[in-house]
């Protein structure tokens, strides 16, 4: 029904029909660090691609880039045709392009129905049918009962929920999730999986998940692309990078370092 | 221009530039160690001005200057103390804006209580004749009091930066201005940096209050709002996050006043001096909001 | 905010009743003020003044609520606003004789301007707005202190150029004999018709889309909200409004002078700590706090300004009002009403319930 309803308010035009999103040689280097490192990314539209690595490998940083959260030292980022290097975030919602951040980020003094209603704002929709679609959202995932509860009082798992929902709002061509199931449970990230599939069978929009597990981003992607220490080192389907030598050394060689970095985390 | 006339405005400027400088090092100090922009502090300055009053009245005469001297910044310190204590410790955790206003909250308290006991007009200090006397070298005169200003700011500049670079607690207090949470996690104690911080704003403020007294020669309500705002201009300018950035913002800010009263007059504005004084606040603020001198980053992560 | 879940319950579509239920967090500040006004209509002609002032004041708020409630930015530099709007309202009715022998170095266009009193105050909010979109352009890209730091020194560069620019000004002295028009039935009328103004645009995408970057900044924008474009837009009608608040308090007072509005060493906060108490006490995020905070620290000032009279010393008032500032602060930051509206407290649900049209069946697609 979302599928059927959509009907862009976005002010882009033409460029909107831009089929993929794509990075050539991403660079991004702090003081010292090569954060991301030379990336080439391609996200079509309808595909779920799956983006892996350690801790620090640098997937955050890369999703910055393309969203205009961090611009890049070199390289450039294109929509389509459309060379968007550089733009800011606010300029590249309404042409399609939404995130979710890994310490979610909601608006805590916000209902969770303005939360969602927000995406829809930001893109330019009139508040009454940004407040339709986003009933219709939380009713999706089974939080529509919570609607009017504020976001900050909401349990951790409702707010995943939720940040995915936001992001969605936009009705995003590409949608960037950044570990979006982080600190779910199993049955949690299990459902959560699940519903970011149907997603992008309904929107038919390209999705990128960053994921830390292995086996949920096994399950759910055709193509998944690794990166450690900001370059890719293996990329096609989840068998294939499975069996690739390097992934495996990748992880297992970090596995000591992961569990300290994992620390660190959860302190932002 | 000519060479005396060259010379008797870089006098002037390093004058104000260093009377600014020890504000803008107060202001600073707070702003590193807990993000607050403390308007409440030109009412330390204020309460040093008032402790000179009182002295003055009922002790002693200013003849026995060391004791003056001591006594107020005495006073200065007890009053910042007293801040940290009542108004700023209950507020540490809350966001720099609900800070920002807590100190507004602090000074206009401070204010309208000097207003209701000595009211609202200046009174005079008597304290010699100090602040008339000048030295003539040609055409360039200097004030006695520039010089001590000038003695004053770079002995408490050369002991601050001895205490921050010798002691351990100058050292924990850098740690702190330069990443306060990283420093609590290092085991840094939190109160006593925040009240060494306060401590040592006290004693710059009581220094700018003697200077402000034997300028103006009395004490006025409104006597910390003008030094605690050009204080700020000057952080501002010289960088938030920077101790070193306060002096150079210090001495950068008495250069301009100096110069735009000498440009302005030429058109007969120098009246509106203090419009380009703040216009260059918020051109700096959004052209280089780090100020001239860079300190720790403040960018956010996402 | 309660916990109900509401989709369950059956709307009460459309009438009267339910209309009132949605809007009582308008409904309910609005007939409060309309009360107390009222009851001081019936008191002494004093009693009617005071009530006057809080109105003024209460238009002030209004305005800074709508920037800094809805942006989460704080401003130091409304009070310029209605310094613009006072003397707005000033040059263009007051005694033109007056006005004449007064400031003969003014433009003849503002010695000479005489127009109605409706037209000044519609122009008292232009002025402002104009002023403010021009400068919104550097300054609503500052955030959290900087943003603080730039307000202040925005009020102070204005309150240098008019209390110095002696031609135009008069500077310091005041500038008099203004049209004395504002009484009780005008401030009220005005309140009563900015208030769902501000209402509605809290209510508007506008306002929700500003709320989103007052919670989260880098948040909102990857919706695509630009932060400098919805903050401008809230910028501008909140110094519209604190305009019209400068011409109400001109046309109340009759005379004018910078002091009155800058902050200086006479001052001792002024207008602009006035105005910040009573958001903050009323609390900052909700029009309920800045309709609160403003009738309770009117109250209490008015209260105070009695006994400075009765005991012959002044500033007693500030000193209390500070101090209630500052309680507030540590004791209850999000102020009076914790920075939410007045819900309709009976029958919750239907003000909060879902539009009638979501459809029942949930997740389409499955
Ligand atoms: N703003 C920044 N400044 C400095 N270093 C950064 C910044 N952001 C990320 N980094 C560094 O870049 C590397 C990659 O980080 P990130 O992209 O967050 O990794 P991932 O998301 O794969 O865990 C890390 O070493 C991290 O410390
Ligand atoms: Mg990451």
């Amino acid at each position: 029904m979302l599928t059927r309803t959509r009907q862009r308010t976005r002010s882009a035009g033409a460029e909107l029909e831009a089929d993929e999103l794509r990075s050539a040689g991403i660079h991004v280097h702090f003081e010292g660090v090569k954060a991301v490192d030379g990336v080439d990314l391609t996200l079509r539209r309808g595909e779920l691609l799956g983006l892996i690595g350690p801790n620090g490998a640098g997937k955050t940083t890369l999703v910055n880039a393309l969203t205009g959260y961090e611009r890049p030292t070199a390289g450039q980022v294109f929509l389509g045709d459309l060379d968007v290097t550089g733009w800011v975030p606010h300029r590249l919602g309404p042409m399609g392009m939404a995130r979710t951040f890994q310490a979610v980020r909601l608006f805590d003094e916000l209902t969770a129905l303005e939360n969602v209603e927000m995406g829809a704002l930001g893109v330019g929709m009139r508040r009454k049918v940004a407040r339709q679609q986003a009933w219709e959202l939380l009713d999706r995932m089974g939080i529509a009962d919570k609607a009017h509860q504020l976001a900050s009082s909401l349990p951790y798992g409702d707010e995943r929920k939720l940040g995915f929902l936001r992001a969605l709002s936009t009705r995003p061509v590409f949608l960037l999730l950044d570990e979006p199931a982080a600190g779910l449970n199993e049955v949690e990230s299990d459902e959560l999986m699940l519903a970011i599939g149907s997603i992008r069978d309904d929107f038919g929009c390209g999705i990128l998940v960053i994921e830390h597990d292995m086996r949920l981003i096994m399950g759910l992607c055709e193509r998944i692309q690794v990166l450690d220490y900001g370059k890719t080192i293996s990329e096609g389907s989840p068998s294939e990078v499975q069996a690739d030598e390097a992934v495996i050394a990748a992880y297992l060689g970090r596995k000591g370092m992961q569990a300290a970095d994992g620390q660190a985390d959860a302190g932002d | 221009m000519d060479p005396s006339e060259v010379a008797q405005n870089a006098i002037d400027a390093a004058a104000r530039g260093s009377f600014l400088a020890l504000v803008a090092l107060g202001v600073a100090l707070l702003f590193g160690i807990m993000n607050l922009v403390n308007f409440a502090y030109g009412e330390v300055i204020l309460a040093g001005g008032y402790a000179m009053l009182i002295f003055t009245t009922w002790f002693l005469d200013a003849s026995v200057w060391p004791l003056l001297i001591i006594w107020t910044v005495v006073v200065a310190i007890v009053f910042a103390l007293a801040q940290e204590r009542l108004a700023f410790r209950p507020v540490r955790h809350a966001d720099p804006t609900t800070m920002l206003v807590t100190s507004f909250a602090v000074s206009v308290l401070l204010v309208n209580i000097a207003i209701v006991v000595w009211s609202g007009l200046a009174r005079p200090v008597e304290i010699g004749g100090v602040t008339l006397e000048q030295f003539t070298a040609g055409e360039i005169r200097i004030r006695k009091l520039d010089v001590i200003t000038l003695g004053a700011a770079a002995f408490l500049l050369l002991s601050l930066t001895a205490f921050l670079k010798r002691t351990s607690l100058g050292i924990q207090m850098r740690a702190a201005s330069e990443d306060f949470r990283m420093s609590q996690l290092l085991g840094v104690p939190a109160n006593r940096v925040i009240a060494t911080a306060f401590f040592i704003a006290g004693i710059l403020a009581g220094s700018v209050a003697l200077i402000t007294v034997g300028n103006q020669g009395s004490s006025s309500p409104g006597m910390g709002l003008f030094p605690l705002i050009f204080g700020l201009v000057a952080v501002v300018l010289g960088g938030m996050t920077s101790l070193i950035g306060a002096v150079v913002g210090g001495f950068v800010l008495g250069g301009l006043i100096v110069g735009l009263e000498q440009g302005l007059a030429t058109y007969g504005m120098e009246r509106f001096r203090d419009a380009f004084v703040f216009l260059a606040v918020i051109v700096m603020l959004v052209f280089r909001p780090q100020g001239l001198v860079v300190g720790r980053a403040i960018r956010e992560r996402v | 905010m309660s916990e109900t879940g509401t989709s369950t319950r059956l709307p009460v579509g459309g009438s009267l009743g339910s209309l009132g239920v949605r809007l009582w967090p308008l409904l309910a500040p609005a007939g409060l003020t309309i009360l107390i006004s009222l009851l001081a209509l019936m008191g002494s002609e004093v009693l009617e003044r005071k009530a006057t002032f809080m109105l003024i004041n209460m238009v002030f708020v209004l305005g800074l609520y709508t920037f800094v409630g809805n942006s989460g930015v704080l401003s130091f530099g409304h009070a310029t606003f209605m310094a613009l709007g006072a003397y707005t309202f000033a040059f263009m009715t007051a005694n033109v004789r007056v006005k004449n022998t007064t400031l003969p170095d003014a433009p003849g266009f503002l010695r000479d301007a005489d127009i109605a009193t409706w037209q000044a105050v519609a122009l008292a909010a232009i002025v402002p707005a104009v002023f403010a979109l021009i400068v919104a352009l550097p300054l609503m890209r500052l955030n959290g202190l900087a943003a603080g730091i730039a307000t202040l020194a925005m009020l102070f560069a204005v309150g240098v150029i008019v209390s110095q620019w002696q031609s135009l000004t008069g500077g310091n002295t005041a500038f008099a004999a203004i049209r004395r028009e504002t009484d009780l039935y005008y401030a009220l009328v005005i309140v009563v018709v900015l208030m769902p103004l501000v209402y509605l645009y809290q209510q508007s995408r506008f306002g929700l889309r500003l709320r989103g970057t007052r919670e989260d900044l880098l948040a909102s924008r990857s919706l695509g909200i630009n932060t400098v474009r919805e903050r401008t837009i809230a910028w501008v009608i909140s110094a519209a409004i604190v305009g019209i608040a400068g011409a109400m308090y001109a046309g109340f007072n009759g005379t004018i002078d910078p002091s009155q509005f800058f902050l200086g060493a006479r001052s001792a906060g002024g207008v602009t700590f006035l105005t910040i108490a009573m958001l903050v006490v009323g609390g900052i995020s909700s029009l309920a706090g800045a309709v609160v905070g403003t009738i309770f620290l009117s109250g209490i000032a008015e209260a105070l300004r009695e006994v400075e009279k009765a005991t012959d010393q002044r500033h007693i008032t500030e000193v209390v009002l500070a101090l209630i500032l500052l309680l507030t602060l540590i004791l209850r930051p999000r102020g009076i009403t914790g920075g939410r509206e007045i819900y309709w407290p009976f029958r919750r649900e239907q003000t909060m319930r879902r539009p009638a049209a979501a459809p029942s069946a949930a997740g389409t697609s499955e």
